[in-house]
């Protein structure tokens, strides 16, 4: 005990400590532990409690809502078919691998980066992988085990909800490949009452559709009378709304039951499958569907279109058949020939069948009159009512993410390259006193070039029928036009704002005025004015430049606007290096240039770098302005695609598409800004990602 | 040779001695410097404006005002009454700035409350109400005012209910207050304040007896809710009770063996208000009836807008402005006065209090000397070129007591008007009788902007706050002031010469961004304007416009806001 006693002088040995350690008793409840966190944290006080109950109800029924929607309300179909438009936007086809490569450049380039100036944490790597891992994964799980939503499809001679009412097409073109299954059958359990029908949600054809309608609608209008003879019983009404709602009991009324006007599966279905080019019967592909009969299969012999024939016996009768292997397919008119100028190109029809993006090129079959055949399109053959979290799942998420995940681990892998190829050079080519020396040049280089390589990549070089023909610039958009936007506005207005803020700084007041009058007037109009300014002045400079692209003079304008906010904060930069910096450098004998260059310029540029990089998020969300000036940015394309006719109104879906871009590109950047402030302003070199 | 040091410290000894000794002067290259710069950008400006010009005047457009004065030719979905397409483009050019000024003066003073509000919420001590805030004010902060402009025009106000059937606030309808809430509100304040006066009176205080009876109350409710929900109407002789009672009464001794400390009057409250709930619907004792009330509403919101009162003045007003004129006289008397004598006293006086109390006071008396003035017992109607002199009710009988005659004739000085649906002879709703309106248009601007702007403003305010020490809070506390006087005293004087400097940044950005109108249609001052350059050709003009008025409006802002800045910096010798 020789060593106790020194380090504790006090002998230890007199003192006898009596608790009892045999049974060590648990802490007080609400002291430490979860409880307690809960206790301090949502319910110290009253007001306390009653303020977490009542925001936990807030935030519950918002994030449940939200939820509910997206797994059994949105169509997610408006941005998995549209992906690659929202992505960029009418590029040409043929130059898309440009565009790929340049991502792919970028991805290196920052891997290198990476490399010379911060250190990945293995937990990144890990989170990635297995990201990736599950972009491939999950798809294959869920396609394997979930089947798809059946098609109920109608049959029969009638019109539903009067003579102007849709009725069902006695022939439909439907897509399908070799080896699937179709299989029919009666829709039995829902042709039993109204309440059945209106419940159906699936896959379903025009009249199919009007006639669950008008069972809900029913149902509705019942429920309605109800409700109201309810309230004209009790006494909750003032006379006013009692007037009202009595006014509005008269002008409901209920329709028959619909399962009942329409003798809904109450004669038997003839059923054809024809070969959509020969147009002849494939094999076994004819059948008498009963009450009674069993599900009928039939294997599809080859890819392509096939014609469905359906006849009702009974001229009254409506059939409800629910079809397995036939789903909407969407029709995309592509322009063909590699320009969109070239008058002589015609164009041609592809269609994509929805459930798994299969796109075919066949032609349409014609009927003998030589009109084409009603397809299965997605306008009048949708998924309607509220999906289940299956159909979620299998319609929506499994396509998605089939579509994203190769493009996602190449992109990585490009990352990891830049990485890897990074430390090589770092173990290998540097001085071992300056581990990152070369890397971290190297990778200042990149950063220089990879941006001019990649707007010449886009953009193109040579005529259009060179190895790079120019693109042309009105059919930039999405977030390709987005990103260049911001691109450009930060590299060209960098240098702007220095050469602003230096100006402004000048002791030369001709020069310190005429950079003031530009920064503070810039600042205190809006954006959109010198959008505006940008595309109606410069085609009055020069009646030549009317043909100058928009997408450019959106360029300058963000440039000019830009650079005014970041000469403001070059300036509190500048101001903030003590005045005996300079006075030192003075006293060396540096010039005033050499004094800006080396020793105060370099000193405010790494001071600036947060508030920088909140000028330039502001700028990348700016860029959603140029829609307003006929250029197609992500936003503009999302509300194109939500004016078509396949996709009106699903404005839902495509707004969360374009928030969830905008607000994960803005965190992150702002994120990566936050950890530069933390590791010490500018100092990247200890930052850990 | 000597080496003779110029101004900068720079050794002429390498320059050549060609070059005159006036052309190796800083200054003087500073002025040739400058004069090459100005003569450059003056020649570039005139050869752009030159050319600018040149283009303009072969289209014949040569910038000009005098095309104010043509017709406007196109109307405007946001209008004063008088505007009509027959106006001149200087009327639509008027109109689009009162609109924008309507959207910045209402957006700034809403986007101060809420986003003040969200900053005090993001340093709550309450876990889920701070990241749920944080939550918030990172996706509003971090997506685009355009988007989220348009999601408010497209989804949020295009989901309101039709026009027909708005959603009406407060709800509509007859409701009833029961008897027996009325008997257990005044239980409940009646023991309150002699718990309060025995506090007073020097007397232990047992407020827990309180949680208690409060506790007992809510389970009187809900038992008896539940039961009669269960069982129908109160009926005696449900053996449901005799177990229900049994289990009651052990619970009730078993807690009051068992349970210690804070919650032991709050669960014995509980247990014997289930049991006394038990009882009242058991023997049928619950008071039954209520006192009815009607609720009208006072707002109507749809996809087409919100409508809602309209205060207006009457012929009386201006008497009562003269009470309240000489109220508010009074109250500067003694804000001023009170606060003097607290100066050279130290005695505290509740100045401000005194100051509204004078205000409030003449304008109580001004409204009862205002309103007894007698009206005439008649008043002339002019019908079909005669006038008749009608009573009152005669005329609202006649159907001619409208608005107009109302804001003459009525004995109060304000007329509060509620909005009315006009409903036609099919029983359908076809706008509104009175009161005001305004614009799905305008509603999506302002709660766009107002939401936007109080995001950035609730960080504003975060950080303020944080920047106070924490050693002031603290000895505030240690001298003694309450958490409002420190929160008015301390904290906030600090905090705001932190916070006004960049709130004013966000109040210059509310107001450039409601440019942005015109991505959802609404006539502000930009897109009147582009409509304006659009059909009148005028681009330069145009745009000169927009930007004075922006610039005017930045100004304006910043003049005040750097009043304000001034006011609460620290005064320094």
């Amino acid at each position: 005990m020789a060593t106790l006693s020194e380090k504790h002088p006090g002998n230890l040995r007199g003192t006898v400590i009596t608790q009892d350690d045999s049974h060590p008793r648990q802490p007080p409840l609400l002291v430490v532990g979860p409880l307690a966190w809960v206790k301090k944290n949502l319910f110290n006080t009253v007001f306390d409690s009653i303020l977490t109950i009542v925001v936990s109800i807030v935030a519950i029924g918002l994030v449940s809502s939200f939820v509910s929607w997206t797994v059994t309300q949105a169509n997610w179909y408006a941005i998995n078919f549209n992906l690659s438009l929202l992505a960029l936007g009418r590029y040409e086809d043929t130059a898309q691998w440009r565009v790929t490569l340049v991502v792919l450049l970028t991805a290196a380039t920052i891997g290198l980066a990476l490399a010379a100036w911060a250190r990945v944490r293995r937990r990144l790597v890990i989170v990635l992988a297995v990201l990736i891992a599950l972009t491939f994964i999950v798809p294959a799980v869920i396609n394997a085990t979930l089947a798809l939503p059946p098609f109920y499809m109608s049959a029969g001679a009638v019109h539903v909800g009067g003579d102007n009412g849709p009725s069902p097409d006695a022939n439909v073109a439907f897509v399908g490949r070799a080896g699937e299954i179709v299989t029919f059958q009666f829709a039995t359990q829902y042709a039993i009452s109204d309440r059945e029908l209106a419940g159906l949600h699936s896959f379903t054809d025009n009249t199919a559709n009007a006639a669950l309608n008008a069972a809900a609608n029913r149902l509705t209008a019942e429920q309605r009378i109800a409700e109201i003879e309810a309230l004209l019983a009790g006494d909750t009404l003032t006379d006013n709304q009692r007037s009202r709602v009595e006014g509005e009991e008269s002008r409901i009324t209920v329709i028959d039951p619909v399962t009942e006007s329409l003798k809904l599966n109450q004669a038997a279905v003839k059923i054809t499958i024809l070969n959509g080019d020969t147009q002849t019967p494939i094999e076994g592909g004819e059948v008498t569907l009963e009450q009674t009969s069993e599900p009928f299969s039939v294997t599809l012999p080859n890819d392509g279109w096939y014609i469905l024939q359906k006849e009702v016996a009974a001229k009254d009768s409506l059939a409800l058949i629910e079809v397995i292997g036939v789903y909407p397919v969407l029709e995309r008119t592509l322009v063909a020939g590699a320009n969109a100028g070239n008058s002589a190109a015609g164009t041609l029809s592809e269609y994509v069948r929805m459930t798994d993006l299969y796109t075919t090129q066949a032609e349409l079959p014609r009927s003998e009159t030589g009109r084409q055949f009603p397809f299965t399109g997605i306008i009048t053959n949708q998924y309607r009512g509220t999906s289940t979290l299956n159909d979620f799942l299998r319609l929506y998420v499994a396509p998605f993410l089939n579509q994203i995940n190769v493009f996602f681990l190449v992109v990585v892998v490009a990352g990891a390259v830049g990485y890897f190829a990074g430390r090589a050079i770092d173990r290998y080519a540097s001085p071992p006193e300056q581990p990152h020396r070369t890397t971290g040049r190297i990778a200042l280089w990149l950063l220089i070039i990879t941006p001019v390589l990649a707007f010449v990549l886009i953009y193109g070089v040579t005529p259009s029928d060179g190895f790079l023909p120019v693109t042309d610039t009105s059919r930039w958009g999405g977030i390709l036009l987005t990103v260049l936007l911001t691109v450009v506005g930060i590299i060209g207005s960098l240098p702007l704002g220095i050469l602003l803020a230096l100006g402004r700084r000048s002791k030369a007041p001709v020069i310190s005025t005429v950079c003031t009058i530009y920064i503070e007037v810039i600042r205190g109009i809006p954006f959109i004015t010198v959008l505006f300014m940008a595309q109606l002045l410069i085609p009055l400079i020069n009646p030549e430049l009317s043909a100058f692209p928009g997408a450019f003079r959106a360029m300058i304008a963000t440039v000019l606007f830009t650079a005014a906010y970041n000469a403001e904060v070059v300036r509190g930069g500048l101001q903030a290096i003590p005045g005996g910096q300079e006075e030192a450098a003075k006293a060396l004998g540096l010039s005033g240039i050499q004094i800006t260059l080396f020793i105060t310029l370099p000193q405010a540029l790494r001071l600036v770098i947060p508030p920088m990089m909140g000028n330039f998020v502001g700028m990348f969300k700016d860029t959603s302005l140029v829609g307003q000036v006929g250029l197609i940015d992500l936003l503009g394309m999302a509300q194109n695609v939500y004016a078509q006719t396949e996709f009106l109104g699903l404005r839902r879906e495509l707004f969360a598409f374009v928030v969830i871009f905008y607000f994960v590109v803005s965190y992150a950047i702002a994120a990566v800004s936050r950890r530069i402030e933390a590791s010490g302003s500018g100092r990247a070199l200890k930052m850990q990602i | 040779m000597t080496v003779i040091p110029n101004r900068s410290g720079k050794t002429s000894s390498g320059i050549s001695n060609l070059v005159p000794a006036f052309l190796r002067d800083e200054r003087v290259l500073s002025v040739i410097f400058q004069l090459v710069f100005a003569v450059l950008l003056v020649y570039a400006l005139s050869a752009l404006w030159g050319s600018i010009l040149g283009s303009l005047s072969a289209k014949n457009l040569t910038p000009n005002m005098n095309f104010l004065g043509n017709r406007a030719g196109f109307d405007i979905g946001e209008r004063p009454e008088w505007y009509s397409s027959n106006s001149s483009y200087g009327d639509a050019f008027r109109v689009g700035l009162t609109n924008t000024l309507r959207i910045i003066s209402v957006g700034l003073v809403l986007t101060t409350a809420l986003g003040v509000l969200a900053g005090i919420f993001l340093l709550s001590s309450n876990w889920l109400l701070r990241n749920l805030t944080r939550g918030i004010v990172e996706l509003l902060r971090n997506t685009p005012v355009l988007v989220q402009l348009i999601f408010w025009y497209a989804i949020v106000i295009a989901s309101l209910p039709e026009f027909r059937t708005p959603l009406t606030l407060p709800p509509e309808g007859r409701y009833i207050i029961p008897v027996h809430w009325v008997i257990e509100a005044a239980i409940l304040l009646f023991v309150w304040f002699s718990y309060l006066r025995r506090e007073k009176a020097g007397a232990p205080n047992r407020r827990f007896w309180l949680s208690g009876l409060w506790a007992a109350i809510i389970a009187i409710e809900i038992g008896f809710a539940m039961l009669s929900s269960s069982y129908g109407a109160a009926s005696p002789g449900n053996s449901i009770f005799l177990l229900y009672a049994g289990v009651s009464i052990v619970a009730i001794i078993i807690s009051a063996r068992f349970v210690t400390g804070a919650w032991r009057w709050t669960a014995l409250g509980l247990l014997v208000g289930q049991l006394i709930g038990g009882c009242v619907f058991y023997f049928g004792i619950m008071p039954s009836g209520g006192i009815p009330f009607e609720i009208f509403p006072t707002l109507f919101i749809s996809r087409r807008g919100v409508a809602f009162p309209e205060i207006r003045a009457t012929a009386r007003f201006a008497d009562w402005l003269a009470f309240i004129a000489v109220g508010a006289a009074l109250a500067v008397v003694a804000w001023v006065y009170f606060g003097r004598v607290t100066e050279q006293t130290g005695r505290p006086y509740p100045r401000t209090s005194y100051a509204i109390g004078a205000i409030l006071l003449f304008a109580i008396i001004g409204w009862v000397i205002v309103g007894s003035e007698p009206t005439p017992a008649t008043f002339p109607v002019t019908q079909d070129g005669q006038t008749t002199y009608l009573t009152v009710d005669e005329a609202k009988a006649a159907g001619l007591y409208t608005l107009t005659e109302e804001e003459v004739y009525s004995p109060y000085p304000i007329l509060y008007i509620p909005p009315v649906q006009r409903v036609n002879n099919a029983g359908i709703v076809s706008g509104y009788v009175s009161g005001s309106q305004v614009t799905p248009e305008y509603i999506a601007l302002l709660v766009g902007l107002v939401v936007y702007t109080a995001a950035f403003i609730a960080e504003i305010v975060r950080a303020g706050i944080l920047a106070v020490p924490k050693g002031q809070i603290e000895a505030s506390r240690a001298l003694g002031f309450t958490t409002t006087q420190t929160l008015s005293m301390i904290i906030l004087p600090q905090a705001m010469r932190v916070i006004i400097p960049p709130l004013a940044s966000q109040y210059l950005n509310l107001a450039k961004n409601s440019s942005l109108a015109i991505a959802i249609a609404f006539a502000d001052i930009f897109q009147v304007s582009v409509t304006i350059m659009n059909q009148s050709g005028q681009s330069v003009s145009g745009i000169t416009m927009i930007m004075l008025t922006y610039l005017s409006i930045s100004l304006i802002i910043a003049s005040f806001t750097n009043l304000a800045n001034r006011r609460f910096q620290l005064v320094t010798r």
